[in-house]
């Protein structure tokens, strides 16, 4: 019986020394989630959150409007700044998620194209619409996957390349998803500089990749 | 345990009474690890709930995870084993025992014991396990459902209505197949009365109780 319990105690002991070995770093990776709208990424441990109401701020001062429901961002390196959202040569990456409402006219409208061009104009008609003057050019794509998670969410995942006013080039990833009924957009930009993108593309296709939706509609 | 015994203060032989002991009664194994174990199963539930709540979250990372956020589990842990320390002491100890016994808990003791009766001490005690037992659920049950612990209280009857019908569904399966195996080793553990006549079997009385369990009949 004290035979048993000695080795009970030495399991014990072995499992809360692993647990504190294992507990003593910091988690690898920061966990995003949106429950309500089952939504999740995450971005590595060092990337800090942009605060919120920068980051309105910044989409209000570019786009006239500061967007609805669920926003989040985070950027690598020491000085996260919301302003690197909407403009360019970020040498961090800087990425953003979005899930909103749509319509009942923007569902009935919504299409592969649509969620290609959600963010920027991705499609040739899209690009050929856009007005003499549109300051992004050298539209370069890298990548062009429609994606089914599974549960009837579909959307596609975009990789292209501009240029601002001819002199720095960003690489823009991006997901955009819809549940299976089409009342809801699911949206994450990533983007920096074409150089910063190369360096860090394992930590970036780890964020892309782990766009998770769990739409039960 | 004779040395045991004169610790205690006491002769041999005989059970000691526990106002005669001059040490504190030893506590059992169970006694002893039990709040150790509960806090343990509480921090495990919680780092179970980051990965039940963020289906990118791995092992690794929730045990981080619930290192940092659940660190009040470790504080109570650490009190808790200098409790434990503390009753040890105070089994060998007899200078130790009657220090705290008389020295800081004495006055204590003996005003509760003045003015409330045993009955109403004993009612008090009920009263501050079940709180202490509720504060634990709503705790646990607010990190989980990532509210605070009145929130989860208040919630509880809802997150029960929840989960009825899953609760049911197991006790229906559960029910129907525990009840065959349950049903089979009643009836094999049954005691039988055989009626052997001339080397041939010719009756099975069940439920019999004659000690042999067979009764021979020429």
């Amino acid at each position: 019986m004290a035979h048993r319990l000695a080795k009970g105690l030495v399991g014990a002991c072995a499992l809360l020394l692993g647990v504190t070995v294992t507990g003593c770093g910091a988690p690898q990776y920061t966990y995003v989630a949106n429950s309500s709208e089952s939504t999740y990424f995450k971005v590595p441990n060092a990337w800090h959150k942009i605060d919120a109401g920068a980051l309105q701020h910044a989409m209000q001062e570019v786009t006239g409007s500061s967007g609805g429901g669920w926003q989040v961002a985070y950027e690598a390196g020491h000085e996260p700044t919301a302003n690197d959202f909407l403009s360019f040569g970020a040498s961090q990456p800087f990425v953003f998620a979005e899930v909103g409402q749509l319509t009942s006219a923007g569902s009935q409208a919504l299409s592969y194209d649509s969620l290609r061009d959600f963010f920027l104009p991705v499609t040739s008609t899209a690009r050929q619409q856009e007005p003499a003057g549109f300051p992004l050019t050298d539209f370069k794509q890298i990548r062009d996957q429609v994606l089914t998670p599974g549960k009837g969410v579909h959307g596609v995942r975009e990789t292209f390349e501009y240029t601002l006013n001819g002199s720095q080039t960003d690489t823009f990833d991006e997901i955009a998803l819809t549940n299976a009924v089409q009342t809801i957009v699911y949206f994450m930009v990533l983007h920096c500089t074409t150089s910063c993108y190369s360096n860090d593309q394992t930590a970036i296709n780890d964020v892309m990749s782990s766009f998770t939706i769990r739409s039960s509609s | 345990m004779r040395k045991a015994r004169a610790a205690t203060g006491l002769p041999p032989g005989g059970r000691p009474k526990d106002e005669d002991l001059l040490t504190r009664k030893r506590l059992s194994f169970w006694d002893r690890i039990k709040f150790l174990v509960l806090l343990g199963l509480i921090w495990f539930i919680l780092t179970w709930s980051v990965m039940a709540n963020d289906p990118l979250v791995g092992f690794s990372d929730a045990v981080r995870i619930e290192v940092r956020a659940g660190s009040w589990v470790f504080v109570l842990m650490g009190l808790e084993v200098i409790r434990q320390i503390h009753f040890l002491i105070s089994e060998h100890s007899r200078a130790y025992h009657r220090f705290w016994t008389y020295g800081v808990f004495g006055g204590f003791a003996r005003l509760t014991h003045r003015r409330i009766s045993d009955w109403t001490r004993f009612r008090i005690w009920r009263l501050l396990t079940w709180l202490f037992w509720i504060a634990v659920a709503a705790v646990v049950t607010g990190k989980i459902i990532h509210t605070t612990p009145i929130l989860a209280l208040l919630r509880g009857p809802q997150l029960i209505w929840h989960v009825l019908p899953f609760v049911l569904q197991l006790a229906f399966a559960f029910f129907f197949i525990a009840f065959q195996f349950i049903g089979l080793f009643w009836l094999l553990s049954r005691q039988a009365l055989r009626v052997r006549r001339s080397g041939r079997v010719h009756q099975h009385v069940h439920g019999g109780r004659h000690p042999q369990g067979e009764v021979a009949v020429p």
